[in-house]
């Protein structure tokens, strides 16, 4: 059986709507209006263990709650959780235990003081036996090399030292199951490149599950082998990056500087074609043309100085799903 | 320390209360910053030492008698809020979805709940309220024999269940209301307002509200009463414990049902 | 002068909106207030019944003062603190309004006042309505006359421009020690108190009465009330003009300049 298993999960929300203006807000302290939001619709999927899973969407989607409904602190409305044979909220502090959760935007460690003694507490709370524990920190601390940072009060860590920090908070319990909800937001491209590294370290080598959401396409395509599209609240993909392109841009597009210039070109396999002076810009689809065959093509109907052929930019082709989604 | 006591509830607690006074102590001034707690703690009885002061004794009602309950009631809400401060911050917990990463550690909530918070300024009114006690016990000529000693104990203990009782029912209510209502402030510092009048002479439903309802007079007026022999049954001294135990069950059950509620509607 | 208005009439109506958007907490606060006067005004009526001693003044005119308390309290500092100005303060993170052009002692005096002045308006209502509504000498009283309710309106609004400098001067203690706000939270319980939010001043030691009479913070609150309750006779009226005349002018130039000082020491420092 899977690890993670859903079937079929709804969750609705109710918001009260707030009026503008003064009348409004008079009126509003009498009377409120209700809207009914369906943050998450008849989404199944499951996830084996030791899969790294991508789950994007953009804002509001419904990838935070569905988090929240896998780490057991929604309940859904219908449809069944299943996780490593427990339902979360059913056992809430059973699974947890066995799960780390990540929240880039949120802090679990305490402010004001150094963080070792975040760590002690949470050894405590998760009843981690304190020989396991010495070994998982300084496991953890080489790894991240964030040993000089646990004497220091968290108030004063750098985003980037925090997010080190969060992570060893996280999985000082050797969960089996890693949420991780927009982990590296906010922080510079080093940072990110070591939380990647390490992220794809502890996978491979104790076999951790791991789910992340993220804005950022490059944590996708660092880690995920596999990703899954939320939008308005239904799962609109579940496989991999390929695939992804396969269903959402398709299109290569090959560049093609000529050597002198050309009346017109005539490609039929193309899909489109522009020619502006020397600069040619040629549009198709690799599953129904050759691009071999179409180069050469293009070749014999006119000399070339260059020629690249580029897939569409990632990031464009989610922002252009996630336009497609709203309409 | 061993392992197994770290692990139980009470290490636990210990090292939560301990990470927040640490950080406490890390801002200069700290002693300082418990001057105004102490200032309002110590000022909140002095209308009732005035009007005794305009006024006279009511009957045998004598300033050291309503003071002795004031005081009672003041040393209960004091512990209630020493060790179960963190429910008082439930509204504020909820709102910002902080309340999500309790129910992520594998820890009894109400647990996690009361150790949330630990203000070192809570002890002003522990002390205040327990000299206060003190103080008016020897000026009543109370005879502290073991049994009432104990009985006094066993109340203190009682109100200060009924006092987290109440701070939890707040905690279940913030789970259904957005904004955090000042309600419950009538329960808890309004409580010993009510405290500043004899009970006998308060008007009925206000007597029955502190007595059933929110059982204030329960574990401070007929302990009091008790053991300095106010004419009061000594039976009525014994049960408050019971009773208050009884209250604090039923607003755990009201704030397990918030909970649920929570986590079906979402924040 | 209109376009200098302009801000303040803006936090003005931010206040009021919020204070009304939030209904639970709206609802909740008035209920909360009008239950927590009513025990207050009940513990007093039961001394007046069965105690023996005398009072300057009568029951009805005692609890007359309490339930008005209620709504004058959000003209006092520190009942309800303007929190965004507090918090900057705390936070050490005035640079903001030091970019602005406005003059920062006015900028929070200004603001203090639009503040004060939303919880008031937003108090009025229910509790007049709670109030005329309890039967008997407990009670809100009529004023026994119209001149009674002038006088005590005008003195409450002149109390409120003393009241405003008051909280400035709370904004300076907090800002100069740099121990934290234990100071400013201080002054701010004290002045309270010395208002007559505890009890009516005049129920106080009889020995007491001049010293209450003549210290700033009667002024804010007491001294309005009696006139409406009818314990203070008209003729009190200028002496309760000067002494918030005197106090305010002392007040608001103490905090101007010790904010001043404040500011200056900040910029040379750089923050």
């Amino acid at each position: 059986m899977p690890q993670i298993v859903l079937q079929q999960v709804c969750k609705t929300f109710v918001l009260r709507k707030r009026q503008k203006g003064m009348l409004g807000a008079m009126r509003g302290a009498f009377t409120r209006e209700k809207e009914l939001v369906r943050a998450v619709r008849d989404v199944s999927f499951s996830v084996e263990e030791g899969e790294l899973v991508g789950y994007i969407g953009p804002n509001g989607a419904g990838k935070s709650t569905t988090i929240k409904m896998m780490s057991g602190i929604l309940v859904p409305d219908s449809g069944e959780i299943n996780i490593m044979g427990r339902t979360p909220w059913k056992e809430r502090a059973a699974h947890v235990s066995q799960i780390g959760v990540v929240f880039g935007q949120r802090s679990q460690l305490w402010w004001d003081t150094p963080v070792l003694d975040s760590f002690e507490l949470l050894r405590d709370i998760y009843r981690v036996p304190q020989a396991a524990y010495k070994r998982r920190l300084d496991d953890l601390t080489a790894l991240l090399d964030a040993g000089s940072l646990l004497n220091t009060p968290v108030r004063q860590l750098s985003l980037g030292q925090r997010m080190k920090c969060e992570l060893i908070g996280a999985l000082l319990h050797a969960p089996r199951i890693l949420f991780l909800d927009e982990p590296t937001i906010g922080l510079d491209a080093v940072t990110k490149l070591a939380l990647r590294a390490f992220l794809a370290d502890l996978n491979r080598r104790e076999g951790v599950t791991m789910l992340l959401t993220t804005h950022d396409m490059d944590d996708i395509e660092a880690l995920c082998s596999r990703v899954m599209v939320i939008g308005r609240g239904a799962l609109l993909f579940d496989g991999d990056m390929d695939g992804l392109r396969a269903r959402y841009a398709p299109h290569r597009v090959i560049r093609a500087r000529l050597a002198r210039p050309c009346e017109s070109l005539d490609l039929p396999e193309a899909e489109s074609v522009s020619l502006d002076g020397l600069n040619a810009e040629i549009t198709f689809l690799p599953a129904r043309v050759d691009p071999a065959r179409l180069i050469a093509r293009l070749a014999e109907a006119c000399p070339l100085a260059d020629l690249t052929v580029e897939a569409p930019d990632i990031e464009r082709m989610v922002a252009r799903m996630y336009e497609e989604m709203a309409l | 320390m061993s392992e197994t006591f770290r692990q139980s509830p009470l290490g636990l607690w210990t090292r939560y209360m301990r990470i927040h006074a640490l950080s406490q102590l890390q801002y200069r001034g700290w002693l300082l910053a418990m001057l105004p707690s102490l200032v309002y703690v110590v000022t909140d009885p002095l209308d009732a030492v005035l009007m005794f002061d305009r006024f006279g004794a009511l009957g045998d009602w004598t300033a050291s008698r309503i003071l002795l309950v004031y005081g009672l009631a003041l040393l209960c809400f004091g512990l209630a809020e020493l060790f179960f401060r963190g429910i008082d911050y439930f509204p504020q917990l909820v709102r910002t979805g902080e309340f999500d990463r309790l129910l992520l550690r594998p820890r009894a909530l109400l647990f996690q709940a009361a150790a949330l918070r630990f203000h070192l300024n809570r002890l002003n009114r522990v002390v205040a309220g327990l000299l206060l006690a003190l103080v008016c016990l020897r000026a009543e000529g109370a005879a502290l024999s073991p049994a009432n000693a104990a009985m006094l104990i066993l109340a203190v203990i009682g109100g200060t269940l009924a006092y987290a009782g109440v701070l939890l029912i707040a905690a279940a209510a913030s789970f259904f209301t957005v904004g955090d209502s000042e309600l419950i402030n009538l329960f808890t510092n309004g409580s010993y307002q009510v405290a500043k009048a004899p009970p006998q002479l308060l008007p009925g439903w206000l007597r029955r509200a502190f007595t059933f309802l929110m059982p204030m007079f329960l574990f401070t007026y007929y302990p009091a009463a008790a053991v300095c022999g106010w004419e009061e049954s000594r039976v009525l001294g014994w049960l408050a414990l019971p009773l208050c135990a009884a209250f604090f069950g039923l607003s755990a059950l009201l704030w397990r049902f918030g909970v649920r509620h929570y986590k079906s509607a979402g924040s | 002068m209109k376009t200098r208005m302009k801000p303040y009439l803006a936090i003005f109506r931010q206040k009021l909106l919020s204070g009304l958007q939030y209904r639970a907490g709206y609802w909740g606060t008035t209920t909360t207030h009008v239950v927590w006067v009513y025990m207050r005004v009940v513990v007093v009526a039961i001394f007046y019944r069965y105690g023996s001693g005398q009072a300057g003044v009568t029951l009805s005119q005692a609890a007359t003062m309490i339930w008005l308390q209620e709504m004058a309290l959000n003209l006092m500092p520190g009942f309800g603190v303007d929190f965004s100005v507090w918090n900057k303060i705390s936070k050490g993170d005035v640079g903001y309004d030091l970019v602005r052009p406005l003059d920062v002692y006015s900028h929070w005096y200004m603001s203090a006042l639009s503040d004060k002045l939303a919880r008031f308006l937003l108090a009025i209502g229910p509790v007049v309505a709670f109030a005329l509504l309890t039967p008997g000498e407990i009670g809100l009283h009529l004023s026994p006359s119209p001149l009674h309710l002038l006088a005590g309106l005008l003195t409450l609004a002149t109390g409120l421009i003393l009241s405003c400098a008051v909280i400035c001067l709370c904004y300076a203690a907090q800002m100069d020690v740099n121990v934290g706000d234990a100071p400013a939270r201080v002054l701010m319980i004290v002045s309270q108190i010395l208002a007559g939010s505890l009890l009516p001043l005049q129920l106080w030691p009889d020995a007491m009465q001049a010293f209450l009479r003549w210290q700033p913070f009667a002024a804010m609150m007491d001294l309005p009330l009696r006139f409406f309750a009818g314990s203070a006779a008209l003729e009190e009226l200028p002496r309760v003009l000067l002494s918030q005349a005197v106090w305010g002018v002392l007040i608001w130039r103490l905090g101007r300049a010790w904010i001043g000082r404040s500011l200056r020491r900040l910029i040379l420092q750089g923050g």
